[in-house]
């Protein structure tokens, strides 16, 4: 009964959800389209997903050949690591001094981080060029890192979470013997882990796929990082060649698809902030 | 089963210790002894600054003025850890990541390794860091036996039941033998007939252990059966600190009888006689108050002292409550005052609603407060 009488609204939900889906997956399937044709096929008039002529081998070699797409993985993996292990580091014991602790600055520190969420990520990026460049630090990993281990959005995001920790569990841990470090780290750190995991997704693939700060201060193709480098993947000789190009955007992307798919369910517990109960 | 009490041992002095929160004052010029190995229960209605006592003693709340020691210490300026004082919660304050046995033994853990020797890999090659692990499962496993909780010793809190986990957060009270337990409405979380069983549970683990223990309740029941002495608040204020039969007994003020005894003690507004006897509504009764005539006074009978019998005060039956054991009979005197009196269950049928009856206190029994409540 209840099945047919909804029946009319529930093919209209799938119908517009996977008119949604096919708007956002598009690019990804053209992407992977390309990867694996011949470069004469690209540019065909006719519109076919799969190729006439499997290419696949050339283009992926190709990709890592004419540019070191190895190096830019590791080093998006070592930048991306090292930026959320700091951000964690910073924004574990901020939002417990702003959730937990009574001081008379906490209410005016706040304030500072949300007014730090309004402002944009470009907006000290001269000044940090800046200091870096007199640092000597220009075109390396700590150029990389360092303008990011503060995350305001991080604090804020693992303060609200801290919230829901009752306070009884940090008295007991206080007369337990913990000093206020080890709360952090061993009561309120496992409490967090959704709201981490969470924050650690939306950290990772932010720097994972950010153009513009590696652009600014990466002067060598050595240094590039995931997003950058592919560009070195166009900019080589005369003419793109597409095909080697889309190989290697499928490959840059591909790692955090995979991690997504691994944390899914984490990161929406994280999202919705089921705090601990019970 | 519990480990040899410390040498030293040692009571609480609460001296003049006042707390406010903003405009409110929870506790003001509160003073308190407690004995080397008293059982002492802090008992009031809610919001009566219990519980902010507890918590300044523990070192979680500050005081803003007066102070407290542990022995003959003054622990003012010490941090909760530094006091050596064991806490359990209302909500068991249990770790949820952590399984029983490390909830257990974290006190010990963090009392008897440094922190390098918690490190991941020194803890699991480093001597001493072993050795004290040795000592502490030891312990860990000798606490869950006296508690009976040693199947669950692998299990996460969020797997307990509520008793359980009650077994849980007193094994790691008590695990590490601290100066004095505080106990804050431990019980309050448990249905009644766990409840019951874990009074007197708590109250033998006291006697073994022989330190001092705070316990805070707004359960009557729990102040009198448990305690060695009651410390009765209200209002931000101690009104008075005595045994349980004598705080029953000899309540100092109208404000204790009141909160003491269940159903509540009958108060009858009343005037005294030029013969010596108190004119109360509905009767006289014959009390030797030793006051001059006319004086008003407040008398107190407890329900179990007002018998029904003739020649007593008049009233209607309003209502019966049939316990069982018990017959509490609701009668109206003149002036619309209610009067509970216990009975026997067997005279039930003699006392149907809107029955006249004869209600007869026990004069010896009667307690006398002044205009100002206190007991005269």
């Amino acid at each position: 009964m209840i099945a047919t009488r909804h029946l009319p609204f529930a093919v209209f939900r799938h119908v517009v959800l996977a008119a949604g889906a096919v708007v956002m997956l598009a690019p990804f399937i053209w992407l992977l389209s390309l990867a694996v044709k011949p470069a004469d096929e690209i540019f065909t008039t006719d519109l076919r997903l799969l190729p006439l002529k499997w290419d696949a081998e050339r283009n992926f070699t190709e990709a890592f050949n004419k540019v070191p797409l190895h190096r830019y993985l590791l080093n998006g993996v070592i930048v991306t690591a090292a930026i959320f292990t700091m951000q964690v580091l910073v924004a574990l014991p901020a939002a417990y001094a702003l959730a937990k602790l009574r001081f008379g600055l906490a209410k005016p520190l706040f304030a500072l981080v949300l007014l730090g969420l309004l402002i944009p990520g470009h907006v000290p990026a001269i000044p940090h060029y800046i200091m870096l460049s007199h640092a000597g630090l220009l075109n390396s990993y700590p150029a990389l890192v360092l303008p990011s281990i503060i995350s305001v959005f991080g604090i804020f995001w693992i303060r609200q979470f801290f919230r829901t920790v009752p306070d009884d569990l940090i008295h007991a841990a206080r007369l337990d013997g913990l000093s206020e470090f080890s709360i952090v780290w061993r009561i309120m750190l496992p409490a967090a882990m959704p709201a981490l995991v969470a924050f650690g997704i939306l950290s990772v693939v932010f720097h994972w796929n950010d153009y513009f700060w590696p652009l600014l201060v990466v002067t060598s193709p050595d240094m590039a990082m995931p997003a950058l480098g592919t560009v070195y993947l166009r900019n080589t000789e005369a003419g793109t060649d597409y095909g080697p190009l889309m190989a290697g955007t499928a490959i840059i992307t591909a790692p955090l698809v995979i991690a997504f798919l691994f944390a899914q369910r984490r990161f929406i517990e994280g999202m919705t902030l089921t705090g601990l109960k019970g | 089963m519990i480990p040899a009490p410390n040498a030293f041992q040692s009571g609480v002095s609460v001296r003049s210790v006042s707390k406010s929160f903003g405009q409110t004052r929870v506790l003001s010029e509160v003073s308190l002894e407690v004995g080397p190995r008293e059982f002492l229960t802090l008992l009031g209605p809610s919001g009566c600054g219990k519980s902010t006592l507890l918590r300044i003693i523990a070192g979680l709340d500050h005081a803003d003025e007066g102070s407290i020691a542990l022995g003959n210490q003054a622990v003012d300026g010490l941090l909760p850890r530094e006091r050596d004082v064991a806490m359990v919660f209302q909500s068991y304050a249990l770790y949820p990541y952590m399984t029983v046995a490390e909830n257990i033994g974290l006190p010990l853990l963090m009392r008897r390794t440094r922190s390098w020797q918690r490190l991941p890999l020194i803890r699991r090659l480093h001597p001493v860091a072993r050795a004290a692990a040795g000592t502490i499962t030891r312990d860990v496993r000798r606490a869950a036996e006296a508690l009976q909780i040693e199947a669950f010793l692998d299990r996460k809190p969020g797997q307990l039941s509520g008793g359980q986990r009650q077994r849980v957060a007193l094994a790691r009270a008590m695990v590490r033998n601290p100066r004095v337990f505080l106990m804050d409405e431990p019980l309050s979380n448990l249905d009644a007939k766990l409840r019951v069983a874990a009074r007197a549970e708590i109250a033998e683990l006291h006697r073994r252990s022989g330190v001092a223990c705070i316990y805070v309740t707004h359960d009557q029941v729990e102040a009198m059966t448990m305690s060695d002495r009651v410390a009765l608040m209200m209002g931000g204020e101690v009104l008075q600190v005595a045994p349980p039969a004598e705080i029953y007994d000899r309540p100092a003020e109208l404000r204790v009888a009141e909160f003491i005894g269940s159903p509540k003690i009958n108060i009858l507004p009343s005037t005294v006689r030029s013969d010596g006897g108190v004119d109360v509504p509905g009767g006289v009764l014959a009390i030797r108050s030793g006051l001059p005539a006319n004086t008003a006074v407040s008398v107190g009978v407890r329900p179990e002292h007002c018998d029904v019998a003739d020649g007593g005060i008049r009233g209607t039956v309003r209502h019966r409550e049939n316990l069982g054991s018990d017959l509490f009979v609701h009668v109206e005197t003149v002036g619309e005052h209610r009067i509970i009196a216990r009975a026997a269950p067997e005279i039930i049928d003699s006392v149907p609603p809107g029955a006249t009856v004869s209600l007869r206190p026990r004069p010896d029994r009667a307690l006398l407060f002044d205009r100002a409540g206190r007991r005269l």
